[in-house]
């Protein structure tokens, strides 16, 4: 397998693709909304790579060569030797829920010999969890999943996913990959820690969250951010929230804030937030997060090197980890490339939302607030 | 921090290597303001986060105490609970230990009833046993005139056939059949049943009654009728035709017994009275000293046979029913008051006390026969002081009010002497007997008086008795029921009198009261209005104090010890000189209308009835003393011979045969009503006189020889009548004694002598005169 990276800028436009991929069959490319939405981008990736299937969404900045960038696209572009994928896009537009959507996607990509499936939703209208639910339902608890949910900066206001077309709202594209060839590898890591009291879930409604402890659960966010409820959504990312099924204390997952609605005084999360569970604020710290990344390229590259094989990794953390870390961003993308061997291309993005295996469970779900990290290689 | 700084000098540094500095610092002031925010996110959460907890804190502590205070009050909850069920079950358990009492009580109460039926039915066997064996006929109807039950005795005594002796057969039926068969009253025909239902109809059905049928087969039958409560009744049956032919056997060999003890008594004092009055006579005469001794012994060896003699005569009239009771108003206060007034010479003269106790409230009136009354008291009281030699005696009255209105009055006699073994009470009340034979010879008596008192008491319907007395001596006692009694009426006083009652002068008077208390009452009275006043307390010391000194006027009490007022009154009047003609006004409770002839016979000039009232005494007493003076002509007439005064009871005693001094005839008497007539139409006049006297003095004879004492009064009276209108002063003296003084048959027939005597001498001076 043959993988190589590119990154294009306003001011310098695309950069030079290395040699040996011109016959790719797959291009990832993730970049500011308004850089990729009226489809260029798409059209010029087509003209350089034309067998093949071309796949983005806009996020909340782009991760290329140990830097984040706004403005920009990065590309990531792997041409396999022995492994086939296929592409499928649904769109939710028409009502269609997540969980349906994901069954939809599923068993589309369903094959005896489909090894894992990477997708790229839209990150405000879609609940990626029911999603991801609905995905392995129909894939079969054998396919690992990941990806990630689209971004829009800080703004929050609409997310774009394409296909081998223009990005467009409402849409997911799911790649399956097929054959005992490829080899993928998945590593998740947040650094946040919890702090203060635990609380409890005691209304919601899927990812809208209305009260905890029997309080509005917006209330205690405005608390908590001071002057900065201002900004809210964006500056809710500051406060993920851990929730625990009381019924399995050790799975606990981060869930990040999409929206809020003053009126009702709920929030919308990137995920459920069962009724029932409890939850707890976190907050992170620059160094912790920075050795979250660290640790998840570490979980990421366990597979075996093959000096025949090029290695792709494709990071996605959230939008609220560089929200918090501000320039310190870097810290966390160095402590990434820090771990993977020279022969890996990288890219990656800020995004609404991660999907990837759990580090401990090995259950493939929605992430909030972590920097996952999928390699792909494929055996000799 | 490097790589922070290499990153941003990377930015400020264009592609063809030329350095922005504006960029550089506006990277670098990002950073801080980066960290700044950053630092101050964790200094508000941390703030916030602290907050919270402390806040998380409180809320827990309060839920804390608040479940402490939930956790006390479950405990508290809890342990009351249990105190709850502790009670509960205590509950459960007093009210099983009910339920198991009340069982028991149950158990207890069908046993009781059990053993109560067992009992009901021994005794129902018992009682048809008793039924069957009884001597009597018995049977019993319910309210429905329907046989109960009858026994045997009854079928046998009819000789009823058994279908009519089946429960439920009317009386009527059962009558109808006795009568048709000639076992009821003698009459067979069937109109006597109607009759008979009529009669029967009639009777009060709620008490006891008794008839005695006799049958046509001469049978008597004794038919008692009970009332059964609710209705219905039994009748018992018994034959008494055995028993009531040994009675009347009985009774007529008593009654012939008696009669004959009494006509013997009646025939032995007659010359007893012979003895007494020819020793009297004899002892008048000059005698040596040792005739008189022996006279004298004669005497009261007479004297005492004549009492035994009474005495027999007495009770044999009692027992062959020859006593009536006489009914008459009586104070029962004043017959003990008499009584003991009567023994306190003797009881004084033996050293003994003599008290006197009556009850309080006693009824002042009384009905009845106040004779038999004082003769039993006197005889109880006479025994107390017999056979009493040391302490005294005392008479205790009480009483109670009975259901029919009548009062049962209960007389005691107390006395502290020998007592009497207890062996010995049943048979005193007996004739003839006495505790034991030598009572008789150390107290002498015939023994008869108990049995006289007892005779006495049963015909009043009392009843006597005796109790030993804890202290020694014995209690007598008797109780009788009597009707009340009405206070003597008053003569009416004369009005005109009644304006003197101021004292014309002081006078100078003697009180003659036995009664302290009335002595002292009177004495008050008369001492206020300024009249001078001596005071005795009996008959015998008038006499001597009129002999001593001179009075206006005598207050004489009629009841009084060792010598009556009307004794005393015939003394005085028999004195020698002015005195005898000493106004004496007699006071008596006595105030029945028979009485004022015996007082005024006596020589007393006027009467007041006690209780005496002021205005009465002083209009009698101005009347008296301002009046003429007394009849000395007539009064010297009663008074031949001087009585001696404060001799022995047996001399006293004969102060009734003062009337033998007595003048024959008052010829002034038939001179007062022959005024004016002729000789001729005298001597017719008297014509009657022998023959009606002879005619009198056999029936009075006749009479006391029954026994019948009011009938000899009765006669005695008309005798008297007679003899007074002739002016046959003794004759009328003697027969006058006999009416009023006479308490018994034998007193009235110690009269009979002399009255004998008097008659025809009396005759004798009329022919001499005429």
């Amino acid at each position: 397998m043959k993988a190589g990276n590119l990154l294009w800028s306003p001011v310098t436009g695309w950069s030079t693709p290395r040699t040996g991929i011109a016959n790719a069959q797959l291009v990832l490319y993730f970049g500011t909304r308004s850089v990729i939405a009226s489809g260029d981008r798409f059209h010029e990736l087509r003209a350089m790579f034309p067998q093949a299937a071309i796949v983005g969404c806009s996020t909340g900045g782009q991760i290329f060569a140990g830097d984040v960038s706004d403005d920009t696209v990065a590309a990531i572009v792997m041409q396999f030797a022995k492994t086939q994928i296929a592409v499928v896009v649904q769109s939710v537009v028409g009502g269609l829920t997540a969980y349906d959507a994901g069954q939809n996607i599923g068993s589309s990509l369903s094959r005896p010999d489909l090894k894992s499936i990477f997708v790229l939703s839209d990150g405000l209208l879609i609940n990626g969890s029911r999603l991801v639910a609905g995905i392995l339902e129909s894939a079969g608890p054998h396919v690992t999943l990941a990806g990630g949910l689209a971004g829009d900066g800080d703004e929050f206001q609409t997310t774009i996913v394409g296909a081998n077309d223009t990005p467009s709202s409402g849409r997911i594209a799911a790649i399956g990959f097929y054959g005992s060839a490829v080899s993928i590898g998945h590593g998740c890591a947040g650094g946040w820690d919890e702090f203060g009291p635990k609380r409890r879930i005691t209304r919601s409604v899927g990812n809208v969250l209305f009260e905890l402890d029997n309080k509005p659960a917006l209330d205690l966010y405005e608390r908590y951010l001071g002057d900065e409820a201002a900004g809210l959504p964006s500056t809710g990312l500051l406060y993920p929230l851990l929730i625990n099924d009381p019924a399995n204390s050790a799975h606990s997952i981060v869930r990040t804030i999409l929206a809020v609605d003053p009126e009702k005084r709920s929030m919308t999360f990137a995920g459920d937030v069962p009724m029932g569970w409890s939850a707890q604020l976190m907050r992170g710290h620059l160094d912790r997060l920075a050795d979250g990344a660290s640790e998840a390229a570490r979980q990421a590259s366990v597979l075996p090197a093959n000096p025949d094989s090029d290695v792709a990794a494709i990071m996605v953390s959230c939008i609220g980890r560089r929200l918090l870390m501000g320039q310190n961003v870097i810290d966390e993308i160095a402590a990434a490339d820090a771990s993977f061997g020279e022969t890996v291309r990288s890219v990656g993005f800020y995004s609404y939302g991660e999907i990837s295996p759990h580090a401990v469970s090995g259950m493939c779900e929605l992430h909030n607030q972590t920097m996952t990290i999928t390699t792909i290689k494929e055996a000799a | 921090m490097h790589r922070l700084i290499s990153n941003q000098l990377a930015k400020a540094t264009d592609a063809v290597g030329n350095f922005n500095p504006d960029i550089l610092l506006g990277l670098v002031s990002s950073a801080y303001q980066q960290f700044d925010k950053d630092r101050s996110r964790a200094d508000r959460a941390t703030r916030l986060m602290i907050a919270e907890v402390d806040e998380l804190n409180r809320e827990r502590t309060a839920t804390l105490e608040a479940l402490a205070t939930q956790n006390k009050l479950l405990a508290d909850f809890s342990a009351n609970l249990e105190q709850r069920v502790a009670e509960r079950t205590a509950a459960a358990d007093a009210a099983a230990d009910l339920a198991r009492q009340a069982r028991d009580h149950m158990v207890h109460e069908i046993e009781g009833r059990q053993r109560v039926e067992e009992e009901m039915r021994t005794q129902n066997r018992r009682f048809d046993v008793a039924l069957k064996n009884m001597s009597h006929g018995l049977c019993m109807f319910d309210d429905q005139e329907q046989l109960v039950l009858s026994n045997s005795r009854y079928a046998e005594m009819y000789r009823m056939p058994p279908e009519l002796l089946k429960p439920g057969t009317r009386y009527r039926d059962l009558m109808a059949y006795r009568i048709t068969t000639g076992f009821m009253m003698g009459d067979s025909s069937p109109a006597a049943l109607e009759v008979f239902l009529e009669q029967r109809a009639r009777m009060p059905k709620d008490v006891v009654s008794s008839r005695v049928d006799e049958f046509h087969d001469g049978r008597l039958i004794c038919i008692t009728r009970h009332p059964m409560e609710g209705g219905g009744w039994v009748t018992t049956h018994l034959d008494i035709t055995e028993r009531e032919r040994l009675n009347a056997g009985l009774q007529a060999a008593n009654k012939a017994k008696s009669e004959f003890l009494a006509t013997m008594s009646h025939e032995i004092r007659t010359p007893m009275n012979g003895v007494l009055g020819t020793l009297e006579l004899v002892l008048d005469t000059a005698l040596t000293s040792t005739q008189k001794m022996l006279t004298v012994t004669a005497r009261d060896s007479a004297v005492g046979l004549l009492g035994i003699l009474n005495d027999i005569l007495d009770y044999s009239k009692l027992e062959a029913a020859k006593v009536e009771l006489e009914v008459g108003s009586f104070s029962p206060e004043q017959v003990m008051d008499d009584v003991v007034s009567l023994f306190l010479p003797m009881a004084t003269s033996k050293g003994l006390n003599i008290d006197l106790s009556i009850a309080t409230g006693l009824p002042m009136w009384l009905a009845g026969d106040v004779t038999r009354v004082r003769q039993v008291l006197t005889n109880l009281v006479g025994n107390a002081i017999k056979f009493t030699s040391h302490g005294g005696v005392r008479v205790n009255s009480g009483f109670q009010l009975l259901e029919d209105g009548r009062t049962l009055v209960r007389f005691e006699v107390i006395d502290s002497g020998v007592g009497i073994p207890a062996d010995a009470v049943e048979r005193l009340f007996m004739r003839f007997t006495q505790s034991d034979n030598s009572t008789t010879r150390k107290f002498g008596g015939t023994g008869l008086g108990l049995a006289i008192c007892k005779q006495i008491i049963d015909l009043m319907g009392g009843r006597i008795g005796v109790d030993a007395v804890a202290s020694g001596g014995c209690r007598f006692w008797f109780e009788a029921a009597f009707v009340a009694g009405s206070q003597p009426v008053a003569f009416p006083v004369d009005e005109a009198d009644q304006a003197s009652c101021q004292p014309t002068r002081p006078f100078s008077i003697l009180i003659a009261d036995d009664n302290r208390v009335n002595r002292m009452i009177v004495q008050m009275m008369l001492t206020k209005q300024g009249h001078a006043v001596d005071t005795v307390v009996n008959g015998r010391e008038a006499v001597e104090a009129v002999m001593r000194s001179t009075y206006d006027v005598v207050l004489m009490d009629v009841q009084m010890p060792e010598m009556d007022g009307p004794t005393a009154t015939r003394a005085i009047r028999a004195l020698v000189g002015p005195k005898r003609a000493t106004k004496i006004i007699a006071l008596t409770a006595n105030a029945m209308p028979g009485h004022r002839e015996e007082y005024l016979g006596a020589g007393m000039n006027d009467y007041v009835s006690k209780p005496i009232a002021a205005k009465v005494l002083f209009s009698v007493l101005n009347r008296v003393a301002a009046g003429p003076a007394s009849d000395v002509a007539m009064l010297a007439k009663t008074a031949a011979t001087a009585v001696t005064i404060g001799g022995t009871p047996a001399e006293l005693m004969a102060v009734d045969d003062l009337h033998l001094q007595l003048p024959l005839v008052d010829s002034s008497v038939i001179a007062g009503w022959s005024h004016g007539m002729a000789a001729t139409e005298v001597a017719d006049a008297l014509g009657f006189v022998p023959d009606e006297s002879a005619r009198s003095l056999n029936e009075i004879k006749n009479a006391l020889a029954a026994g019948d004492l009011v009938e000899a009064k009765r006669i005695a009276h008309r005798l008297k009548g007679m003899a007074g209108s002739l002016g046959a002063v003794r004759l009328a003296a003697i027969a006058r004694s006999i009416e009023i003084d006479a308490r018994s048959i034998e007193s009235a027939a110690q009269k009979i002598d002399m009255l004998e005597v008097a008659a025809n001498e009396t005759l004798k001076q009329l022919r001499m005169s005429a």
